[in-house]
């Protein structure tokens, strides 16, 4: 009984939905322990920047299964939100900079 | 099939073997036409924040620190869940399992209903903190985007919950799902467009 209670669990741990959704609420937690600190450095920026773009590269690929699909939705998507979040990046990085130039 | 030169022999299999067929893109076609332009209307409320985060520097430095980052993680974790739980969905109809598909809907929507519950609670801090759409333009931004995306939220909701009980009285199935791909396709939007409003709104400065 116990081994097929190992086996069942084994399964559903190793299922890669189920790994990639571990690895999500890492990322999450992280960014939410960058928002904590008040980090406002270019630096964190282009950290969480990265971890935007890595959260919805699994998101497309593992959880909307567009991986293996037609690669005109899966770019379309995809390019998407690499342009929305180097957007997001260079403007707030922008902010950033002018921010401090100012002296705040 | 060869030739007698060695280079085009390797060129030739490329060129008559067919290529393995790329597999469907999950949902319809008019469920794609409408997440693109969701995507586009997001895209429009992203570019209009990052035009006013330039013109008003300080509001959109200090706001992030003014509301709750833990009802904005909480959400990001109960909206991430949802669409685990909606990816399962789809793969149990696949193998024709009825019960575990039913099971994972209702995981969605109880992550739908959850993060509405959230979402008010958010909006309930801010109320107590004295924070209104009125307070500048920071919080004007905030809650435009925010308030757009739980109507999205709460559609999704409703979406699913259709779908679970077409799945329950048996319209879909192992061989015809295309309806719970398309709910499921338009959720995980919901999901990816989060996946860039909890940075924008709560954690960027």
């Amino acid at each position: 009984m116990l081994t097929n209670l190992y086996r069942s669990a084994h399964k559903h741990f190793s299922e890669q939905t189920f790994n990639i959704w571990l690895r999500l609420i890492a990322l999450t937690l992280l960014s939410a322990a960058i928002a904590e600190t008040g980090n406002s450095s270019v630096a964190a920026t282009v950290f969480v920047c990265l971890i935007v773009i890595v959260k919805a590269h699994w998101v497309i690929d593992v959880f909307m299964g567009l991986k293996h699909t037609s690669p005109l939705t899966r770019r379309i998507v995809k390019g998407y939100f690499y342009g929305m979040t180097l957007l997001v990046g260079v403007i707030v990085a922008y902010s950033q900079i002018s921010f401090q130039g100012l002296g705040q | 099939m060869h030739t007698s030169n060695p280079a085009l022999d390797e060129l030739t299999p490329s060129i008559t073997e067919p290529k393995t067929k790329a597999a469907k893109t999950p949902g319809s076609v008019a469920v794609w036409v409408f997440i693109y332009a969701e995507l586009a209307e997001f895209g429009f409320f992203f570019i209009g924040f990052l035009i006013a985060k330039l013109y008003f520097s300080v509001e959109f430095y200090q706001g992030p620190a003014q509301i709750s980052t833990i009802t904005g993680l909480l959400n990001t974790l109960v909206l991430l869940s949802s669409s685990f739980f909606v990816a399962r969905a789809v793969k149990a109809i696949k193998r024709g399992d009825k019960n575990r598909t039913l099971m994972w809907l209702m995981f969605t929507i109880a992550a739908g209903i959850g993060y509405c519950l959230i979402k008010s609670w958010e909006y309930q801090l801010n109320e107590q903190a004295g924070i209104s759409p009125r307070t500048n333009y920071y919080f004007a931004s905030y809650y435009y985007i925010t308030f757009n995306h739980l109507l999205h939220v709460m559609v999704g909701t409703c979406t699913i919950i259709f779908t679970a009980v077409l799945t329950a009285i048996g319209y879909y199935n192992q061989s015809s799902h295309e309806g719970l791909e398309s709910a499921a396709s338009y959720w995980h939007m919901i999901d990816l467009v989060w996946i860039l409003i909890f940075p924008l709104i709560y954690v960027l400065r």
